[in-house]
């Protein structure tokens, strides 16, 4: 198995390092890109009237104001795997209550109760996202673009 | 070079590609039995078998490396469906892609920790791209967590490969 060719290819990083100065460098992007989206995120506040969008393979499924909710209820969505999806809602809250996928992602997110916050199925690809609005803004309109 | 070595040589391409790809499906499936751990987010992979892709990398060439990435793409469609596929394989490609443009130039000689973190970062970029055109932009509230984490597992992954490669370097056949 001497080949010219498979000989050169191997023998020229034999001894890469564990760390190495350019590594900075790298790290550095990272840590930019965390910092980022950070501050994307930031300044959200918890504002009183917010829309619980609810996306579903990518177009908007339904807009869901939340002071409207008189009592809390559960609402089923079939996602694009033609199985359902069940987000609970209450005048405060959304939170996915089930999911048929096997990580339970969405689930596990938890309470969104914040403007900004989002949960994500992604097998069944429904996402809900909590939108505030103050008349001017459009509901559709995404409130901070990351990344 | 004569036509009987370039056909040798494609049939051990060939080899290692199909044996990679091998061990990244091992390693995958090996991850996915550590039990998860109170503090890491739900959804946080180590990427272990982006082990087998950097490695891929290292030994053979760049069609290999992908190779081993649509193969792994592939056995994600089987087990885990059509999201997983897209999701595995704009993953892969972009992490193979820039870490090959990483281990090619030999100006400034990356260590296994930047390529780690490289590969892992530009794993989760891909992954976040396709998870926007498939969903919504509400999955970007995960990049910041994910960029993180991707220092983490990268760093481990790296570690990892460091202390593998000499060894494996000595494996007949796959390590040249």
């Amino acid at each position: 198995m001497s080949d010219k060719v498979l000989q050169k290819e191997t023998k020229a990083d034999d001894k890469r390092k564990y760390f190495a100065l350019p590594d900075l460098f790298l790290a550095g992007i990272v840590i930019c890109a965390v910092l980022l989206g950070i501050f994307g995120m930031f300044g959200k506040s918890t504002g009183e009237d917010l829309v619980a969008v609810v996306n579903v393979g990518g177009k908007v499924y339904r807009e869901i104001p939340l002071t409207q909710v008189q009592k809390p209820y559960t609402l089923s969505v079939e996602g694009c795997e033609s199985e359902q999806v069940e987000l609970y809602i209450t005048s405060e809250s959304v939170e996915f209550s089930h999911s048929p996928c096997p990580d339970k992602l969405c689930v596990n997110t938890g309470k969104l109760t914040k403007s900004g916050e989002s949960a994500v199925c992604l097998p069944q690809r429904v996402s809900v996202k909590l939108v505030e609005v103050d008349g001017k803004q459009s509901v559709n309109q995404p409130d901070a673009v990351v990344g | 070079m004569s036509v009987k070595l370039k056909e040798r040589n494609s049939v051990l391409v060939l080899c290692r590609t199909a044996l990679l790809a091998a061990v990244a499906l091992v390693l995958s499936v090996f991850e996915n039995m550590i039990p998860p751990m109170p503090f890491v987010l739900p959804g946080m992979k180590l990427g272990l078998s982006n082990l087998a892709v950097m490695f891929s990398l290292e030994v053979c060439t760049l069609p290999c490396a992908l190779g081993v990435v649509v193969i792994k793409g592939l056995f994600a469609l089987l087990t885990r469906g059509v999201t997983a596929f897209f999701m595995s394989t704009a993953g892969g490609l972009l992490a193979t892609l820039g870490m090959y443009i990483l281990l090619r130039q030999k100006k400034f000689p990356f260590g296994c920790f930047g390529i780690g973190i490289w590969g892992a970062f530009l794993h989760n970029c891909g992954q976040l791209l396709v998870a926007y055109a498939l969903v919504s932009d509400a999955v970007f509230v995960y990049f910041p967590v994910l960029s993180l984490a991707s220092l983490v597992t990268g760093n481990l992954t790296g570690l990892v490969y460091y202390i593998v490669l000499p060894h494996l370097k000595k494996v007949p056949l796959v390590g040249s």
